[in-house]
C-alpha cells in the first residue's frame, strides 16, 4: 500500500473515531443531564402533592374518617386534577395495594421498596419515573407511589439518535472522499520527484524537478535540483578528464612505438638483409638517433609522474647560479645557432625547488632557441617583488612565432607545432606540459603571448 | 616488382619500409604529409600505397577518398579495434599495427599485390626463369621438373629475396603453420633447388641465420 494511502486510512479511522466518539459522548452526557432534570422535577412534584394529600389524610385520620373508601374517594378527586399531566398514582397500605390509577402497561411488577425514593424504570422500551416515600403522621404504613412517563423525553431521544446516526454516516463519507482527495494532491509532489530521480539515475542529466512553494517537499525538491546539476557537473568533468587521458595515452603510445619500430626495424635490417656497407652505417645511425629519442620520453614521463606525487622541497636559489646553470644545459644549441642571450635579473634571489626551476628554464630556453633563426636573440628577465613572495620569469625571443590556434594547444602533453623540426632534436613533446606542472607546484602560472614570424613571449610567475 | 608509396611523417620508419620494400624488389617513392602524398598520387601509377593514420594536416583516414582503386596498407600505433574497423570500412586492403617485422610487411604487402594481380609475372636469375601465374619454371631454357613442396620453396625465397630467413620460418612459410616435421627437410629441399636450378651462388647459406636468395 502506499504512503500516503496508509496515513489517509489511519487519519480517516483515527479522526471518525474520535468524532463520533465525541459526539457519543456529548450526547449521554445530556441526556443522563435530561433525565437528572425530570428526577428533580418529579421530586418537587411529588412533594407537593404528597404534602397535599398528607394533610388530607392526617385531617381525615385525626376525624377518625380514614378507612380504605374515603381514600380512594379522596384520590379520585386529584385523579381529575393530575391526569392532565399525565400522572398516576399508587397508594399502598403496607404489603396491599389501595389505589391506583396507573395503565397495566405501565405497572411495575413489584412491590415499592422505600430504600430508592426516585428510580427509573424501563417497561416495554418506555422510560418512566417512580417516586415512592411513606406519608408520614399515620397509624399504618402507607405509600404513595408517582408514576410520570417521559414521553417527551423519549420522543426527543429517538429522534435525535436518527439524527445522529445520518449525520454521523454522511460526515463520514464526505470526510472520508475529502480526506482521500486532499491527501492525494498532496502527494502528488513526492510522486514527481522520486520519476525525476528515477530518469536522472536513467542517464539523463538535465533532469530537474519543479515544484512550487516553501514547504518541506518544495524543499527536498530544490536540494535535489541543487545535487542533480552538481552531479551534472562532475560527470561532464570526468567524462572530460577521461577523454584527456585517453588521448594522452594514445599519444604515450604513438610515442614509444615509433622508435622502437625503427629500432628493431634497422636491427632486424642488418641481421638478415643482403645491405652495403653506407647501408649498415644510416642503419646504425637511426638506431642511435630513436634510441635516444626514448631516452628522453623516459626522462620526461618519470618528471611528470615524480612531481604528481612527490613532496616537493623548496629552498632560496641564488637567481643568478640557478639560470646559469640552465643555460650552460643548453650552451650547444645556442652556439649552433649563434643566439644571442640577453639576461636582466633584477632580483638576487628566487624561492622554489632547485631540479625543478632549472628544468623549467631549461625547456624554456630550449623552445626559444629552437624558435629562433640563426643569429637570433633571446631576452631573459627575472624580477620580484621584494615587497611580496612573487618572482616573475619572462623569456623573449625573435624567432619564428605562432598563431593563436597553435598557442592554445602547446601545453597539451606530445602537442608540437612543428613534428619534424622538434623530432630532429629528439623532442619527446612533452616539454611544456612538464613546464605547466612545475609552475603549478611553485603555485604560479604561466602565460604565452606570440605573433607568427614576429618572436615568442613567456612569462612565468610564481608565489612561494 | 611494384610501385609503391609510402606516406609517413617520421623519417626514419619512411626509410625503413622504403628499404625492406627495395631488398625484395619493389620500386619505391617517398612522402612524409598528406598534402605530397596527393600531389604524388594524382602524378603517378601506383601499385600500391602504405599509408600511416596519423599524419600532419591531413589524417590519413581522411586521405582515403583520393585513394580510389589504389589498394591501401594502413600503418599506425593504434591498435584499437574502432580504429582497424574504421580503416578496413573505408576500404583499405589491410592494417598493420607498429612495431611490426620486416617480413610481415613484405609478407602483407605481396598479398594484396597478388590480389589485385599487380605482382610481377616472371623472375629471372642466371639461367633460370620463374613463371608465377602458370607455376612453370625453366633452366637453361628447358622445363624443369619441381615438386610441389619444391616449388613452394621457390616462391617463398623469391618473395623474400635478400633477406635471410631461418629453417623454422622456411619450414613455416613454405610448409605451413601445422608442420611437425624436421628442419632437415629444409636443408634437403635447398639442395635440390641449388641443383636443378643452377642457383649454387644465388641460395646463400648466412651462418646462424639460415638461408637468403640474392639478386
Amino acid at each position: 500500500m502506499k504512503f500516503w494511502q496508509k496515513i489517509y486510512l489511519v487519519t480517516l479511522i483515527i479522526i471518525l473515531i474520535f468524532l463520533n466518539g465525541g459526539i457519543y459522548l456529548v450526547f449521554q452526557i445530556t441526556y443522563q443531564k435530561n433525565i437528572e432534570t425530570e428526577q428533580k422535577r418529579a421530586e418537587s412534584d411529588y412533594t407537593i402533592t404528597k404534602n397535599a394529600i398528607q394533610k388530607d389524610m392526617q385531617a381525615l385520620e385525626q376525624r377518625g374518617e380514614l378507612n380504605d373508601t374515603v381514600i380512594v374517594s379522596l384520590f379520585e378527586t386529584y385523579e381529575q386534577f393530575y391526569s392532565k399531566y399525565n400522572l398516576s398514582f399508587q397508594l399502598w397500605k403496607g404489603e396491599q395495594q389501595i389505589y391506583s390509577n396507573v395503565a397495566d402497561s405501565d405497572v411495575k411488577k413489584e412491590t415499592p421498596k422505600t430504600g430508592n425514593k426516585v428510580e427509573i424504570h424501563t417497561i416495554n422500551h418506555m422510560k418512566y419515573i417512580y417516586v415512592t416515600e411513606e406519608i408520614s403522621g399515620l397509624v399504618y404504613q402507607y405509600n404513595l407511589v408517582y408514576v410520570r412517563p417521559l414521553t417527551e423525553l423519549n420522543e426527543i431521544w429517538s429522534q435525535l439518535n436518527l439524527i445522529f446516526v445520518i449525520a454521523s454516516v454522511s460526515i463520514s463519507v464526505l470526510l472520508a472522499i475529502v480526506l482521500f482527495l486532499l491527501f492525494q494532491h498532496f502527494t502528488v509532489p513526492i510522486g514527481k520527484l522520486s520519476d525525476a530521480a528515477n530518469r536522472f539515475a536513467e542517464g539523463n542529466y538535465k533532469e530537474r524537478v519543479h515544484i512550487p512553494g516553501k514547504d518541506e517537499i518544495a524543499e527536498l525538491a530544490g536540494n535535489f535540483n541543487n545535487m542533480a546539476s552538481e552531479i551534472e557537473l562532475k560527470i561532464s568533468e570526468i567524462t572530460l578528464e577521461t577523454e584527456k587521458k585517453q588521448i594522452f595515452i594514445d599519444n604515450l603510445a604513438h610515442e614509444l612505438k615509433t622508435p622502437l619500430t625503427s629500432i628493431y626495424g634497422y636491427a632486424e635490417y642488418m641481421q638478415k638483409a643482403k645491405i652495403s656497407e653506407e647501408d649498415r652505417n644510416v642503419s646504425l645511425e637511426y638506431m642511435m638517433h630513436e634510441s635516444k629519442r626514448l631516452k628522453n620520453l623516459a626522462y620526461a614521463l618519470l618528471d611528470l609522474a615524480l612531481i604528481r606525487n612527490d613532496k616537493i622541497e623548496f629552498e632560496e636559489l641564488d637567481t643568478s647560479s640557478l639560470l646559469n646553470s640552465a643555460l650552460r644545459t643548453v650552451e650547444l644549441k645556442m652556439e649552433e645557432k649563434k643566439i644571442q642571450v640577453v639576461k636582466e635579473l633584477s632580483t638576487s634571489h628566487i624561492k622554489g625547488n632547485k631540479n625543478l626551476l632549472e628544468s623549467l628554464l631549461v625547456n624554456l630556453l630550449m623552445n626559444a632557441a629552437c624558435a629562433c633563426e640563426i643569429g637570433g636573440e633571446i631576452n631573459i628577465q627575472i624580477s620580484g617583488n621584494q615587497d611580496y613572495d612573487n618572482r616573475m620569469i619572462e623569456i623573449t625571443d625573435n624567432g619564428i612565432g605562432m598563431n593563436e590556434d597553435e598557442l592554445k594547444r602547446i601545453m597539451e602533453p606530445f602537442y608540437r607545432v612543428d613534428k619534424a623540426r622538434s623530432r630532429e632534436n629528439g623532442g619527446a613533446g612533452l616539454g611544456l606540459a612538464l613546464c605547466k606542472q612545475i609552475v603549478e607546484v611553485h603555485k604560479g602560472h604561466i602565460n604565452y603571448y606570440s605573433q607568427p614570424k614576429e618572436g615568442t613571449s613567456v612569462v612565468v610567475e610564481i608565489w612561494v | 616488382m611494384a610501385k609503391i608509396l609510402i606516406v609517413e611523417d617520421e623519417k626514419s620508419i619512411n626509410e625503413l619500409m622504403m628499404r625492406n620494400l627495395s631488398l625484395v624488389g619493389h620500386e619505391c617513392d617517398q612522402v612524409y604529409d598528406g598534402k605530397n602524398a596527393v600531389n604524388m598520387i594524382k602524378n603517378n601509377n601506383y601499385d600500391l600505397v602504405l599509408l600511416d593514420v596519423m599524419l600532419p594536416f591531413l589524417s590519413g583516414f581522411e586521405l582515403m577518398k583520393f585513394l580510389d582503386h589504389i589498394p591501401v596498407i594502413f600503418v599506425t600505433a593504434k591498435d584499437e579495434l574502432n580504429d582497424k574497423l574504421k580503416g578496413l570500412t573505408l576500404g583499405a586492403e589491410d592494417y598493420i599495427v607498429k612495431p611490426f617485422e620486416m617480413l610481415e610487411l613484405i609478407a602483407r604487402v605481396g598479398v594484396v599485390l597478388r590480389r589485385y594481380k599487380k605482382e610481377t609475372k616472371e623472375f629471372s636469375l642466371g639461367d633460370t626463369k620463374v613463371y608465377h601465374d602458370k607455376r612453370y619454371v625453366e633452366y637453361q631454357n628447358q622445363e624443369v621438373d619441381l615438386t610441389p613442396q619444391e616449388y613452394e620453396l621457390l616462391e617463398v625465397l623469391i618473395r623474400n629475396q635478400n633477406i635471410a630467413l631461418s629453417r623454422d620460418k622456411l619450414l613455416e612459410l613454405a610448409w605451413g603453420f601445422d608442420y611437425e616435421g624436421d628442419t632437415r627437410t629444409v636443408d634437403v629441399h635447398i639442395q635440390k633447388l641449388r641443383k636443378k636450378l643452377g642457383w649454387e651462388n644465388y641460395i646463400k647459406t648466412i651462418n646462424k641465420l639460415g638461408y637468403r636468395l640474392e639478386k
